[in-house]
C-alpha cells in the first residue's frame, strides 16, 4: 500500500493518460484535416500550439502552487500531487495570456492569431471528443452523451466546411458556438473541459471573446 | 476518401456511446425492479475485482456492483457499517495521515462536506499509522468534521483491495459503485459526482 503519487498511481490515474492520448489524436486530426493550403503554414501553427501547450503546462504547475501556497510551504509534495482544479486552469490561462501578449509586444509579432485560434480549437475539439468517449467506455468519469454528440457535430462541421468558410470567421464562430452550447448545457448537465469542471462564467467569457472577435473581424473587413 | 472514413468513425463512436448509455439505462431500470430482492439477500462480502461494468446484483469492486459491506469503529468508539449509509449517495474514502496526496485532498473534502452534507465514510488505515495521536493531530490540523472510521486491522482496506491511497468510491443511494477514483480528488470533481447522483 503506498501513497497516491507513485508511478503505479500515475499509470492508474487514467484521466491524465487519456488527456495526453486525446490531445495527440487532436494533433493528428489537425494534421490530416488542416485548413491551411500549405504544409509550411500547418507546421508553423503546430509550432505555435507546442509553445502555448508548454506554457500552459508550466503555468498549471505554477497555478497549483499559487492557489495552495500555504499548503505548499508546509508540504510541497501534497500540492504537487493535488489534481489541478478550475481555479488552477484560470490562473494558468491568465498567465499564458499575459505571456503571449508580452511576446507579441516585445517581438512585434505578426502571427495570424485567428489561425492559431482555429488550430487550437481543432486540436481541443477532437481531443475533447476522444476524451469524452474514452472516459465513458472506460468508466473513469461519467461523460454525458449529449456533449459527445455536440463534439461529433462540431467535428463533422469542421471536416465538411473548413475550406468553404474564411478561416477567421470559422475560428470565431467555432469558438462562440463551443462556448454557447457549453454555457447552456451546463445548466442541465455537468460538463468538463478535459478534467477541469469549468463553470458557466468561464464559458460566458469565452463566448464574449468569440462574439467580440467576430464583430471586430467583420468591421475590419468592411473598412478594408 | 479520408474525410468519409473519418466521418464514419466519428458517427460509429457516437453510435456506440449512445448504445452503451441506452443499455445502461435499461440495466438501471431492471436494477430498480430487483432492488428490494437484492438488498434483502444475504451479502457474502467477498469483493471481486470485476470488469469495467459490473453485474448490478453482485457484490464487487467494479462500477455498478454493490460495494462490499464492512463494520468499523469510529473515532468516538461507535461501531458503524457501510450499509448504514444506504439511502443517500455516499463517498467512501481510504486515507492515511502520512500520505501527501491525502493531505492535499482533505481541505477540499471538508469544504465539500460542509457545502453538500453528502455522507463521507472516511476510512483511516490505522494499522499503517505511527500512533493514534498522529490521526488525532491530523484531524485537528485539517479541522475535519466528517466522521472518521478506523481500519485497525486493515480488514476494510483488504476487502477493497486498496493499493495506492487515497482511493475513493462514490456510491449511489443503493450502495452501488458509481465511480472510483485512485489518487487525490479536488473539490470540482467531488461536486460533479454529487450532482450526478443528486
Amino acid at each position: 500500500m503506498g501513497a497516491g503519487w507513485s508511478i503505479e498511481e500515475l499509470l492508474l490515474r487514467g484521466s491524465m493518460v487519456i488527456t495526453v492520448v486525446s490531445l495527440v489524436f487532436g494533433l493528428v486530426f489537425f494534421r490530416l484535416f488542416t485548413p491551411f493550403p500549405t504544409l509550411e503554414e500547418t507546421k508553423a501553427r503546430e509550432d505555435d500550439l507546442f509553445t502555448i501547450t508548454l506554457s500552459l503546462i508550466i503555468t498549471v504547475w505554477l497555478g497549483k502552487i499559487l492557489t495552495k501556497f500555504i499548503l505548499f510551504i508546509k508540504n510541497p509534495q501534497a500540492v504537487l500531487a493535488y489534481p489541478a482544479d478550475k481555479y488552477v486552469l484560470y490562473t494558468a490561462l491568465l498567465m499564458t495570456g499575459i505571456y503571449i501578449v508580452w511576446q507579441f509586444k516585445r517581438k512585434g509579432d505578426s502571427r495570424p492569431w485567428p489561425d492559431v485560434l482555429l488550430s487550437g480549437l481543432m486540436v481541443i475539439i477532437m481531443g475533447q471528443f476522444l476524451y469524452g468517449f474514452l472516459s465513458m467506455i472506460l468508466a473513469l468519469q461519467p461523460s454525458k452523451v449529449i456533449y459527445l454528440g455536440f463534439y461529433a457535430v462540431l467535428l463533422v462541421g469542421l471536416v465538411l466546411f473548413r475550406m468553404k468558410i474564411p478561416r477567421v470567421y470559422l475560428a470565431f464562430s467555432l469558438l462562440s458556438t463551443w462556448a454557447l452550447v457549453h454555457f447552456v448545457l451546463g445548466f442541465f448537465w455537468t460538463g468538463s473541459l478535459f478534467q477541469f469542471y469549468v463553470g458557466p462564467v468561464f464559458w460566458g467569457i469565452v463566448l464574449i471573446i468569440g462574439v467580440i472577435g467576430m464583430t471586430f473581424e467583420k468591421r475590419r473587413s468592411i473598412s478594408h | 476518401m479520408k474525410k468519409w472514413i473519418f466521418l464514419i468513425v466519428i458517427v460509429g463512436m457516437l453510435g456506440y456511446a449512445v448504445y452503451t448509455t441506452v443499455l445502461k439505462e435499461k440495466d438501471t431500470a431492471r436494477e430498480e425492479e430487483k432492488q428490494l430482492e437484492t438488498v434483502n439477500k444475504p451479502v457474502t462480502n467477498t469483493a471481486e475485482a470485476g470488469d469495467a461494468k459490473g453485474d448490478p446484483n453482485k457484490v464487487g469492486l467494479a462500477i455498478g456492483n454493490i460495494a462490499p459491506d464492512f463494520e468499523l469503529k469510529t473515532m468516538d468508539g461507535e461501531t458503524k457499517k457501510l450499509s448504514d449509509f444506504r439511502g443517500e449517495p455516499t463517498m467512501l474514502n481510504f486515507w492515511a495521515t502520512w500520505c501527501p496526496p491525502c493531505q492535499a485532498e482533505m481541505p477540499d473534502m471538508e469544504k465539500f462536506y460542509k457545502d453538500t452534507q453528502m455522507p463521507i465514510v472516511s476510512v483511516n488505515l490505522t494499522k499503517s499509522e505511527r500512533s493514534m495521536d498522529s490521526v488525532k493531530e491530523f484531524i485537528k490540523d485539517y479541522k475535519l468534521t466528517f466522521p472518521i472510521m478506523l481500519d485497525e486491522k486493515l480488514d476494510a482496506s483488504k476487502k477493497y483491495a486498496i493499493q495506492p491511497i487515497p482511493t475513493t468510491y462514490i456510491l449511489d443511494k443503493d450502495g452501488r459503485i458509481h465511480a472510483k477514483r485512485i489518487g487525490p480528488m479536488n473539490y470540482d470533481y467531488m461536486v460533479a459526482q454529487y450532482e450526478e447522483l443528486k
